[in-house]
Parts: structure tokens; C-alpha cells; sequence
């Protein structure tokens, strides 16, 4: 793969989606893998913020996946494939989300609120990550929700996904956003941030 | 995230507040959700390959065939399980009926509704034991002594359109 005209190795990620996405639509089925490759760590972080547990991710977003292949055609362009794939993800993620309402007993419920596992902080070495992960999980369940997801994508797309998760503007780009800005000040407010 | 921007257009630059206060401190903040995230709750290893896999058998205008219910039964007193699935596209509703049989494998029995003699695939990981066959005018096929592992099914209809369902484990 890697050569001197890979654009994995030499472009931005828009850069990269938009050639890919090119490619895509003239037939290459290479370049889907390569879309996949690009944007498969957001869509599986887009799934779990939504409450599906790590078990039933596939299937959400292989969902996504086998209806971009079929609608590839009215993609036009970078961002519109990257906010169609987190729409698509998050609707799908819905759908498996209330399967498992009807299907399950209610004490299983307490699933669809775990974006994200409960940690013994001992498991995260470094000091500066072990204070942001513990005042990360200070932030209301829709903060921290989209700074997953905004934090996996490139800042260009920062409002897109915004938009794509529903989340008001202002709530990330295009300023700092509130979510943000939150977390920035209580961390600047804490001792063991400074010191680290 | 810290990644080498090229020259963009000044308009493009405005719309996505590339000119906002966001500054180091934040790339920092962002990238180690990022890396946090990824290592406790990351994706498995092989979840690309999975979904490479299975977007391989689709293509343009293809319809998702969506898993509907999904049932196992254990039959009293026996090790023999039997598993139903059903999917739904809306064109096409594909039910299963998956049994064991000897050597670790299992026997397939499909119907398509509308019934109608199309063309079945059945698709593993590694496409060393893809399987074939054409259901017949009700609708019905059987595969036997699959290899278990991760599986799809595509549909060709008559008319040349395609039916894909999730992959799943047999």
C-alpha cells in the first residue's frame, strides 16, 4: 500500500475521502474498503455514545456500511459522506436500540445509558489522562457523547458532526463550543492538571 | 486532531471556524479523548475486516435485507439446537432454519417470500466455502454441511436486483 502516491500517507483525511470517494463512485471497490479503513473508528464510537452495547456494534454499523454501498450515488462530496455515515449510524443505532427494549427484560435497560465503561482510573498511566477522563465523566451524558466523536474526527468536520448528531451550534465549532470550554475550564481549575 | 493542513479555500476555512479559539490546549483535550476512548472502549481488532467483508457482496441500488428475530431452541434432552433467523428487505422477507449436523457443520433450510426460484448465496469469511444454489418456485432451498463461521446471505432476484443481509454467526 504505502508508495509515494498512497494518499494515506500524504494528504488530510478530507483530502484522502475525497479521492477515495472519486474512486468509489467509478466502480473501485478498493476504494470502499479504503472509506471503511478511514471512518470505521468513528462509527463504532458514534454506536457505543448511543448506548449500543460493544456485542451488537457490528451489526449497527455494518448496517451503515451495506446502505452506503447501495446509495453511494448521492454522496457528493467529503463532508456530506461523513455526516450521511454518523446520521445513518446514530438512526441505526435506534432501531437496535429499541429491538432490544421490546425483547429484553426491563432490568436490562440500564444498557442503553452505557456509552461507556466504568473505569478503575488504575488502568490509565499517564497522570494528565487519568484527571481528564475523571472530570470527562463530570460532563452531562450529551457533552460527553459528542466530544467522543468530535474528538475523532478532523476539526473541518467538527460542525458537521455537530449537525449530525442533532446537537445545537454553539455546542462545538464554530467556536470552542460549550462542551468544550466546560471541560477546559474545570481542568484548568484543577491542581493535578497543572502539576502533570 | 494534529493532522498537517494543507491550503484551503479561505471561504471552507471561515465555515468551519478554523479561525475560533480553539488552541492547543484543546487539540491536547480532543486527542487524548480520542486516545482514551479508543484504548478502554476502542473497536475490536478485526472490526475493519469484518466490515470490509461484508460490504464486498453489495453494490449499487442493492436493498439491505435487515435482521429481524432471532431464536434459538434447544431440544429437551438432545445437544440439537436448532436456530431460526428471519430478515426483511422491503421487496424480500428471507427466513432461516439452521440445524447441526456431524463434523461441526450445519444444514441451511431458506425460504424467500415472495417465493420464486433466485438465486441464493450463502458468503463465508475467507470465501474458501462459499456456497450456491437456486430456491425453487415456492421459494424454498437447502443447503447442507455448511461450515460454520461468519456468514451472509445474498439474494439475486430475477429481475437482476440484489437482496444482502448482515453477516452473522453460523
Amino acid at each position: 500500500m504505502a508508495s509515494s502516491t498512497d494518499p494515506a500517507t500524504t494528504t488530510t483525511r478530507a483530502e484522502r475521502l475525497a479521492e477515495y470517494l472519486e474512486r468509489a463512485q467509478a466502480g473501485e471497490a478498493g476504494a470502499v474498503d479504503a472509506i471503511v479503513r478511514e471512518l470505521n473508528p468513528l462509527l463504532w464510537h458514534v454506536a457505543r455514545s448511543q448506548g449500543v452495547p460493544s456485542s451488537d456494534v457490528s451489526d449497527v454499523v455494518q448496517n451503515t456500511w451495506l446502505e452506503l454501498v447501495a446509495r453511494l450515488d448521492e454522496i457528493r462530496s467529503p463532508q456530506a459522506l461523513t455526516s450521511w455515515l454518523v446520521v445513518t449510524t446514530k438512526r441505526e443505532a435506534w432501531r437496535t436500540n429499541r429491538k432490544r427494549q421490546t425483547t429484553e427484560p426491563s432490568d436490562t435497560l440500564v444498557d442503553i445509558v452505557d456509552e461507556a465503561p466504568e473505569l478503575g482510573t488504575d488502568l490509565i498511566t499517564d497522570e494528565r489522562d487519568r484527571v481528564l477522563w475523571r472530570t470527562f465523566q463530570q460532563l452531562s451524558q450529551r457533552c460527553r457523547q459528542l466530544l467522543r466523536i468530535v474528538a475523532m474526527v478532523d476539526r473541518p468536520d467538527y460542525a458537521v458532526v455537530g449537525d449530525a448528531l442533532g446537537m445545537p451550534h454553539g455546542s462545538i465549532g464554530p467556536t470552542r463550543g460549550r462542551c468544550l470550554a466546560k471541560l477546559r475550564a474545570l481542568l484548568l481549575a484543577d491542581p493535578l492538571w497543572e502539576s502533570s | 486532531m494534529n493532522r498537517p493542513d494543507g491550503t484551503r479555500d479561505p471561504d471552507d476555512i471561515e465555515a468551519t471556524g478554523e479561525l475560533d479559539g480553539i488552541d492547543e490546549l484543546d487539540v491536547e483535550i480532543l486527542d487524548r479523548i480520542a486516545g482514551l476512548h479508543g484504548r478502554i472502549d476502542g473497536p475490536p481488532d478485526d472490526f475493519d475486516e469484518e466490515m470490509v467483508f461484508a460490504v464486498a457482496a453489495s453494490e449499487l441500488g442493492a436493498e439491505l435485507a435487515r435482521l429481524e428475530e432471532q431464536e434459538l431452541v434447544t431440544a429437551r434432552g438432545s445437544d440439537e439446537r436448532t436456530q431460526t433467523m428471519s430478515f426483511a428487505a422491503t421487496s424480500l422477507t428471507i427466513l432461516l432454519t439452521i440445524t447441526d449436523v456431524a463434523g461441526n457443520r450445519v444444514r441451511v433450510d431458506g425460504w424467500l417470500a415472495p417465493g420464486a426460484g433466485h438465486d441464493v448465496q450463502l458468503r463465508s469469511r475467507g470465501g474458501a466455502a462459499d456456497r450456491r444454489t437456486v430456491a425453487d418456485s415456492a421459494g424454498r432451498f437447502v443447503v447442507d454441511r455448511v461450515r460454520r463461521g461468519l456468514t451472509q446471505v445474498v439474494v439475486r432476484l430475477g429481475g437482476g436486483s440484489l437482496i444482502v443481509t448482515p453477516t452473522f454467526e453460523l
